[in-house]
């Protein structure tokens, strides 16, 4: 007898319908399982033998033959084990005369018959839902990430002999609840605060102008001087996380197989790979599965570099693009997959490499030549697409004890809000400041002749190098953006000019 | 480029990297036959080089061809000679016991005819020393070409402030050829193009250390003062510093602030009587020379910073925030045009100082 049972494959973020094909003849006992399986997929007849055996079913002892179509896909993972082990057990007539039809089923066995949950859960679901799968069975561990997704069927069940029983019509099982993405986002919280921060006024401005424009931003400072802990507040005063950009971070991290819980990612990422980071691992890569790198998994949030020069340079170098364009195309051997990848840089570093250049207490011992060659280390074209470059300083004792704080995160928020609203209105989209081409800067950032002869007065005095020009002009953007300044004034620009340390050719 | 008998000579000893200072004058005067002492300088060649090798270098020495080459290779680089023969050699330098029998010039060699002044510094200058002696350069350049090395620091500093004008002139440590591998090839290359680069080593000579030293002495004598911006107790500044004192130029110093090392040997030449140097007039009223400034125009605001910059020396942004009641970003936006206008400078960890 001949049974189809449907599941889905993943490429990348990609859910392709796998059509599991069973059928039982007679003939000496075998068990061949044909389509391209990987390791998981062929080890899962052990298994599913186990399972069905200790759910009170019978393994068929005859020659069976299953077919992952189409056949010239890979296929990864070990979410075939349930629709296999259904398509046999209704190919061998135990289903009674039910069909499984019209369920996508995803799953892994274990010995017992209970089903374990399956990485990439939420992504299989989009894509079959947008190919008109209605019904799916999946674990009951993967319950939480199903339930965001509406206009679905979804059963979350425990175990083979729960499926079985739904199938057959023998049990009473209702659909995983709906749930808000409303209620997932006020209860989840960021573990850092501004308010936190203790002195430090000059970076904290300069992170409200960077998150309020998109810019990217590098924090220098010697050390201990409170770089990561800015760092972190970042994602604190970035805007809430939309719901469908929650499901796209969500998929990522659910093919990455490291989502939590609570089923949806409701927070901004923070990513803090390494400096011994490879390139793979921070875009993407893997030799059969291609999953997403760190730069993917930090979508709509932070990538923080603690460190930067420390980083190998072809691992920074491989940042430039997908800075630009916000996605990832990883190619392998084995394909070729999209991931986005729009993400905040955030890098930091020490001045010099004594890490003493400008603390108050501590005499810097490297000559001009060494400091030179230590910046020297990042890239003209990477340090170009970082925008807002920042001097961190040494928190004194006193400061660090004073009870004194700082404003919130949420207060700080609610003008990044402001100010993101106004480039929405501007641009008509989601674009930012920060990705303003040539052409949006000749139209939006129209300079009156005061604010030219700043600029010009600004270059030659402070020695910018000229591709200092058009960043400093963004960011200019951001804080008359943040003032509620429909033009851009010459304090904001000088503003802007006092971000650059970087750039001045004399350092 | 044609140089006259006399120049072509000086520039072919001057061309054998095997003879030294004495070696190369005697050579010179060993071959020319109208003068008394020839038989003398011959005496000493032979005892000093050896027959045999004395006699290979008088024959290339008075070979047309090698002069010949010498000259085509000196100009394929677009180097030009001034020897100590020549019209336009500098007086000042001609006077000095030693003085470099060629300067192989790269740029404008009309600067070596004017009046010079020297600006010196260690590599490790202050942010808020290099600003003003970049101030300085700039301003004394108007009415002096600026005479310095090529380093990091107080050098580069002088450089960046005199560049503007094209009145720089650069001293190099070694050949011409060198440039690249100095820290600071970029600027060098601007200043041969605005300014001058002058060596007194044949262009393929490799920099050594005692070179240095050797090259101080030609920063002093060029000029009629030095300045010294920066120096530790131990300083290839204060070497220049004495080179001038020895050759009877002015001396001056920029006064620094009690346990601040990169001032120290500035403030011991000021004890050992150099002139204390806080402003361009310090150095120009010295010389007899006018200068005229133009008062910044300032707003409100800057004059306050400014003034608590003036009070306190380097400080903190914070603390100037506070001290004149500004939020950050705006004392931000103030320290930023003061730092514009030349006034006030970074120095690190968000700090500012006056210049």
């Amino acid at each position: 007898m001949l049974s189809k049972v449907t599941s889905f494959a993943l490429i990348g973020l990609n859910g392709v319908p796998v059509e599991v094909e069973a059928d039982i003849n007679k003939g000496l006992t075998s068990y061949e399982l044909v389509g391209l399986p990987d390791a998981a997929v062929k080890e899962s007849k052990e298994r599913i033998n186990s399972a069905i055996r200790n759910s009170r079913l019978h393994f068929p002892v005859n020659r069976i033959t299953i077919n992952l179509a189409p056949a010239d896909i890979k296929k990864e993972g070990s979410h075939y084990d349930l629709p296999i082990a259904i398509a046999v057990l209704q190919a061998s007539g135990q289903l009674g005369g039910s069909s499984a039809n019209g369920f996508v089923m995803l799953g892994e066995l274990a010995l017992d018959g209970s089903l374990r949950p399956v990485a990439g859960i939420l992504p299989m679901l989009i894509s079959a839902k947008k190919k008109g799968f209605a019904r799916f069975i999946i674990p009951a561990a993967n319950a939480n990430e199903a339930a965001y997704i509406e206009g679905v069927e979804v059963y979350a069940l425990g175990s083979l002999a729960q499926a079985v029983g739904l199938i057959t019509g023998e049990g009473d099982f209702a659909p995983v609840p709906a749930k808000s993405f409303e209620s997932a986002l006020k209860s989840a919280s960021y573990g850092s605060d501004m308010s936190l921060v203790k002195g430090q006024a000059v970076a904290r401005r300069a992170l409200e102008i960077a998150v309020a424009g998109g810019h990217n931003i590098l924090l220098s400072g010697p050390p201990g001087s409170g770089k990561t802990m800015l760092a972190r507040c970042i994602p604190t005063i970035m805007p809430d996380l939309t719901f469908d950009e929650a499901l796209e971070v969500t998929q990522i991290h659910s093919v990455a197989g490291d989502l939590g819980e609570e089923g949806i990612i409701s927070l901004r990422p923070f990513r803090t790979p390494h400096h011994t980071a490879t390139t793979v691992s921070l875009c993407g890569g893997g030799n059969s599965k291609i999953r997403p790198g760190e730069i993917s998994k930090a979508h709509k949030g932070v990538l923080f570099l603690d460190e930067l020069p420390e980083y190998s340079r072809s691992a920074l170098e491989s940042l430039r693009q997908p800075l630009e364009d916000k996605v990832i195309t990883v190619t392998r051997a084995g394909g070729s997959v999209t991931f986005p990848a729009d993400f905040m840089l955030c890098a930091s570093m020490n001045p010099c490499p004594c890490g003493n250049y400008g603390s108050s207490y501590k005499q810097c011992t490297c000559t001009p030549a060494q400091i030179h060659r230590y910046r020297a280390k990042i890239s003209g074209p990477l340090l170009d697409r970082i925008d807002l470059q920042v001097e961190v300083d040494s928190v004194k004792y006193e400061e660090l004890a004073s009870e004194s704080n700082g404003e919130s995160s949420a207060e700080v928020k609610k003008r990044v809000e402001r100010a993101r609203a106004i480039q929405r209105e501007r641009f008509g989209s989601s674009m930012t400041n920060a990705n303003m081409g040539e052409r949006e800067i000749k139209k939006y950032c129209r300079l009156s002749r005061e604010c030219e002869q700043v600029l010009r007065g600004a270059f030659e005095r402070l020695s910018l190098s000229a591709r200092a020009r058009s960043r400093i002009i963004k960011v200019a953007r951001t804080i008359a953006d943040l003032d509620l300044s429909p033009e851009i004034r010459p304090e904001h620009i000088l503003e802007a000019a006092s971000y650059r340390n970087f750039d001045s050719k004399e350092f | 480029m044609d140089y006259s008998g006399e120049e072509c000579s000086i520039i072919a000893a001057d061309s054998f990297a095997e003879l030294n200072y004495r070696q190369k004058r005697a050579l010179m005067c060993a071959t020319d036959k109208n003068n008394a002492l020839a038989d003398k300088c011959e005496q000493m060649l032979i005892k000093s080089l050896g027959g045999g090798v004395y006699n290979k270098v008088k024959a290339r020495f008075l070979s047309p061809e090698y002069r010949a080459k010498i000259y085509g290779w000196l100009s394929k680089r677009g180097i030009v000679c001034v020897t100590l023969k020549s019209s336009n050699y500098p007086s000042q330098l001609a006077n000095i016991p030693t003085p470099p029998l060629v300067l192989y010039c790269r740029g404008s060699v009309n600067l070596l005819s004017g009046e010079c002044f020297a600006i010196v510094g260690s590599r490790r200058t202050p942010a808020a020393t290099a600003s003003a002696c970049k101030r300085i350069a700039g301003e004394v350049a108007r009415q002096m070409a600026i005479v310095t090395g090529v380093a990091d620091g107080g050098d580069t500093a002088a450089i960046l402030g005199a560049l503007p004008s094209g009145r720089v002139i650069c001293v190099l440590p070694g050949g011409h050829d060198c440039v690249n591998t100095l820290s600071n090839a970029a600027l060098i290359k601007q200043v041969e193009e605005r300014g001058l680069v002058i060596s007194e080593f044949s262009p393929a000579t490799a920099v050594q250390r005692y070179m240095f030293t050797v090259r101080n002495r030609i920063i002093a004598g060029l000029s009629r003062g030095v300045l010294v911006v920066s120096a530790p107790l131990k300083s290839g500044a204060l070497i220049t510093a004495g080179y001038a004192a020895d050759y009877g130029r002015d001396v001056f110093a920029f006064p620094h602030s009690l346990g601040v090392s990169a001032g120290e040997g500035c403030n011991n030449l000021i004890k050992n009587g150099a002139m204390l140097c806080q402003n361009t007039l310090d150095i120009l009223s010295a010389f007899g020379l006018e200068y005229k400034t133009e008062p910044d125009k300032l707003t409100k605001e800057e004059q306050a910073v400014l003034s608590v910059l003036r009070a306190n020396g380097e400080s903190h942004i914070q603390f100037i925030a506070s001290s004149v009641n500004l939020q950050i970003f705006q004392a931000v936006t103030i320290l930023s045009a003061l730092e514009i206008k030349g006034l006030a400078v970074r120095c690190g960890g968000n700090k500012y100082s006056a210049v």
